[in-house]
């Protein structure tokens, strides 16, 4: 009886991982089997991805796995500490690959087109308000316009002084999608009345100090939830004492918080279906504390940048061994074919298995 | 405790045509009512129109067929069993349906003079009008998108929360995590499928079937626990479909000149799909297996249904001939008996409704498959999903609070728990799923008994003991197979009591008993409802008057 024909076929060359299959499986058959380059990464990028695609020559495509992150890339190839260099499975081989390098590599070749938002076709007519414009706070910012919001920062006094050229860069591309960016001590009206917005992140816990004597602070021995981020009611706070090792982490809990916020505007359970990604072989989507040992920076980027071109990129990407992808895990296939019609790379194939055919 | 909470104020289970078309409707006529849909896949493709389809079975287009005749064709095709104001409700409304999904994009095939191509489906009239829309459900997840809908996905309904006498929410689980969650709700639209994993596919596998096999009957048994009623369930219909593959083809071939012939070549059918009892009978009587024959249609027919078959419903079609080296021009294609299923959209089981989408229950409507419309297709579901949505809004504006029974969602809690627990449990979940058909494909279906339907009930007490007792699990998918699998069991224990309670045999092979063989319209001519118990292994049955102020005089063939 134990019948485990397998149906659907994966070409492993040409299967980037992106779970798309996967989410669009009717029967809950398929599963991915995540890289573990992309279970090190905070952001959960999939590096197999664009890497994949570089050693396949389509770079436009490769390009199409990094735009999610948009202008954060800028960011992310100079401070990333690459967590997925540490964990490649090549690494026992014959030393890693370099993924970090074809990041950068990536992001300085397609600048242009990575500094522009992809904004949401559900258009929304919420405000959010961001206090605080580190990189925490502009990612939040990046992931709330991306959804369709209207965007306000709040420049704490602290940061206005700063000079720090990536961060500049950020702030312009987002600058060009509405977002308005005001002092703090704009949060608060002539009439002493905190501006009204539909939700409000705080990049700092410190931040409440701001909201003045009518938000009620929340007990010093309490902390934010983990994994929703909510403060009180519409109120976040991005910062849950993130890894200060990689400061791409910042990203992750921005990430997170903003998708709480989504939910709550859209009335949807805060933490359903988050951190239960646990079973063997699942997408683990929204990992939050997963450390790869202790990071030393690494070279500055403009330093490396020269090194690379396309063809050594290609020579490079090549090396990967393309360990993650989408495989049938329940056998419950009921022919439907939205897996294979919404494949980027048209690397599945639903074959009728033999007691059918 | 392990479980999630939410509010909306409609909640609509399952996400297929029903519950589109229910979301959509409900945002039009009240664009301030929050409204949640639950989709146990994921809301892209899902449900039963999962990618495109290639007509709709049922639209009254003015000047050509009108609800009258339609009424005539399907209280003929239901032998009399059928509550005539929702069949007449859903033909009055389907031409505007049909001009409001051709106004999303929807293609309907216009000849030159701007008629739409209409075929025979149906006994009389010709109701059946030819779609070509390979991304059907694509159009619909959009215009939900659009109306701002929450949609959670991956979610099945497990049973339904009530307060006092009214519906006050519902309790879901996570099909890849197994976590509960719970949704108060104001009003519930149940969309969640007829039960298409009845007896085993003669493929050898648990899958693979006609109707989407995510369908395991839990919007019947959600529906049964909070008291509404089912009925029809002894209508355990089969269809002739292509053999192996049981995928759907008889309304685009036939209707478009195929012919069915018998093996010893006389023609059942041609043109029109009208004599689908005549085909079973043909394989009782050993005249099987069927073929339909297209080799006799002009180039352009074949390339035509060539084109609808490999793009709309099941474009796998194209891959299985191919493999078969089957070519229509010089091929028949052969037809052989498809597994049961218990349907409200293509057969006549399921929760009995009005013409208001109201199941008896205040705050509860059912849509599509779940509904028992007989024979409502599509079309009944996209107009009874927009019936269910307008009183669904009046009755959530009535309302202001509800609140769930905390008892009830702990000890849903508590069961869960006991199920995921594995101690001293060995029994493979595919094995289970797999014996509890193969017994239920022994039992249930034609030629029916009183023994034979009381060997099932026995074997249900064995096989709910083991549920509980002896199942082991590995993870969240094997839980909520787990909760299907009980969905089923308790579908059989409906169907079982309906049938032993009908003692006259109707709908030709659907029901036929073996004890009771002759049609018995006098006493008969009614419906065989099914209640929930006192207790949980309690089922009642009750018989209940076929009612509509346009009756008919049934028409009977021959």
């Amino acid at each position: 009886m134990r019948i485990d024909d397998s149906s659907i076929r994966v070409d492993r060359d040409t299967c980037i991982a992106c779970g798309i299959c996967v989410e669009r499986c009717i029967m809950d058959n398929l599963r991915l089997s995540v890289a573990p380059c992309r279970q090190a990464c905070p952001i959960n990028m999939n590096c197999q991805g664009y890497i994949r695609l570089i050693a396949l020559g389509q770079e436009d495509m490769a390009i199409q796995q990094l735009l999610p992150f948009g202008p954060l890339l800028n960011f992310i190839a100079e401070k990333c500490t690459a967590p997925c260099e540490k964990v490649c499975v090549r690494k026992q081989k014959d030393g890693a690959l370099h993924i970090l390098e074809l990041k950068r590599y990536l992001v300085k070749k397609y600048r242009d087109q990575l500094n522009t938002i992809n904004v949401s076709e559900k258009k929304s007519n919420k405000t959010i308000g961001i206090i605080g414009t580190g990189i925490s706070g502009l990612a939040c910012g990046f992931k709330a316009i991306q959804s369709g919001h209207s965007v306000f920062f709040f420049t704490r006094s602290f940061d206005a002084g700063k000079k720090d050229n990536i961060l500049d860069m950020i702030r312009k591309v987002l600058e060009n999608f509405k977002a308005v960016f005001l002092n703090d001590k704009d949060l608060v009206d002539s009439s002493g009345q905190v501006r009204k917005f539909d939700a409000l992140v705080l990049s700092s816990l410190e931040d409440q100090q701001l909201l003045g004597s009518e938000f009620k602070p929340v007990p010093e021995n309490t902390h934010v939830d983990k994994i929703s981020h909510q403060l009180h009611e519409n109120i976040f706070c991005s910062d849950t004492g993130a890894s200060k090792n990689n400061p791409v982490f910042e990203i992750a809990r921005a990430f997170e918080t903003i998708e709480s916020v989504n939910r709550f505007l859209n009335n949807e359970p805060l933490d359903w279906g988050r951190g239960f990604y646990t079973q063997e072989g699942a997408v683990k989507a929204y990992k939050t504390d997963f450390r790869v040992g202790n990071d030393e920076p690494r070279i500055p980027m403009e330093n490396v940048l020269g090194k690379m071109d396309a063809d050594t990129a290609k020579k490079q990407a090549s090396r990967c061994f393309s360990c993650g992808r989408a495989f049938e895990k329940n056998q419950t296939c009921w022919y439907c074919l939205p897996c294979e019609l919404e494949c980027p790379q048209k690397a599945l194939y639903v074959d009728i298995p033999y007691l059918v055919k | 405790m392990n479980i999630r909470r939410m509010q909306t104020d409609i909640l609509i289970i399952g996400g297929g045509s029903a519950g589109c078309m229910a979301a959509i409707r409900a945002k039009e006529i009240a664009p301030e009512i929050n409204i949640c849909i639950w989709e146990k896949a994921d809301f892209k493709y899902s449900g039963s129109i999962a990618r495109g389809m290639d007509a709709l079975n049922i639209v009254c287009i003015p000047n050509l067929s009108d609800p009258d005749l339609y009424l005539e064709a399907i209280q003929s095709g239901c032998k009399g069993v059928v509550d005539s104001d929702p069949s007449y409700v859903m033909a009055q409304r389907s031409y505007d349906l049909l001009k409001k999904l051709e106004k999303w994009g929807v293609r309907f095939i216009v000849d030159k003079k701007g008629n739409y191509r209409t075929l025979q489906y149906h006994v009389k009239g010709r109701f059946q009008t030819a779609m070509d829309e390979p991304d059907l459900k694509l159009i619909l997840a959009q215009k939900v998108l659009e109306k701002n809908v929450t949609i959670l996905n991956r979610i099945m309904g497990i049973s339904l929360l009530k307060d006092g006498d009214q519906i006050s929410g519902a309790v879901g689980m996570n099909t890849r995590t197994g976590e509960l969650i719970v949704s108060q709700a104001k009003t519930v639209i149940l969309c969640a499928g007829g039960q298409a994993r009845f007896n085993l596919p003669n493929s050898g596998y648990l899958y693979g079937t006609f109707d989407y096999p995510g369908n395991s009957g839990d919007g019947f048994i959600m529906g049964l626990d909070a008291g509404a009623k089912l009925t029809g369930m002894e209508y355990c219909s089969s269809v002739n479909l292509i053999k192996d593959a049981s995928m759907p083809l008889l309304a685009i071939t036939v209707t478009r000149g195929g012919r069915v012939m018998d093996c010893f070549e006389n023609v059942i059918m041609e043109g029109a799909v009208n004599r689908i009892d005549e085909m079973n009978k043909a394989v009782d009587e050993g005249r099987g297996p069927l073929r339909i024959s297209l080799k006799h249609l002009p180039e352009e027919t074949i390339s035509e249904i060539e084109h609808i078959l490999f793009t709309c419903e099941r474009p796998v079609q194209e891959r299985f001939f191919r493999n078969r080296h089957i070519d229509f021009r010089t091929h028949d294609i052969e037809l052989w008996p498809t597994e049961v299923q218990l349907c409200g959209g293509h057969g006549m089981s399921g929760i009995r409704v009005d013409e208001n989408a109201w199941t008896g229950i205040y705050g509860l409507y059912a849509a599509g498959d779940v509904a028992c419309v007989p024979k409502q297709h599509l079309t009944g579901a996209f107009v009874f999903g927009e019936i269910a949505a307008e009183n669904a809004v009046k009755v959530t504006k009535n309302i202001n609070d509800v609140c769930v029974d905390e008892k009830k969602i702990l000890s849903i809690l508590n069961k869960k728990e006991s199920r995921e627990n594995n101690l001293d449990k060995n029994i493979d979940i595919k094995e289970f799923e797999y014996k509890v058909r193969r017994i239920i494909g022994d039992y249930i279906p034609s030629p029916k008994n009183e023994y034979k339907l009381h060997r099932w009930l026995e074997w249900s007490k064995v096989f709910k003991n083991d549920l509980e007792m002896k199942v082991k699990i590995e993870d969240g998918h094997d839980l909520a197979r787990l909760y299907e699998i009980e969905h089923i069991i308790r579908c059989a224990d409906c169907s079982a009591v309906a049938a032993i309670t009908r003692k006259e045999s109707r709908w030709g092979d659907a029901h036929f008993r073996s004890d009771y063989p002759e049609t018995d319209n006098q006493n008969w001519q009614k419906h065989v409802l099914v209640l929930q118990g006192d207790k949980y292994e309690n089922l009642d049955t009750t018989t209940a008057p076929v009612s509509g102020l346009n009756q008919k005089e049934i028409f009977h063939e021959n």
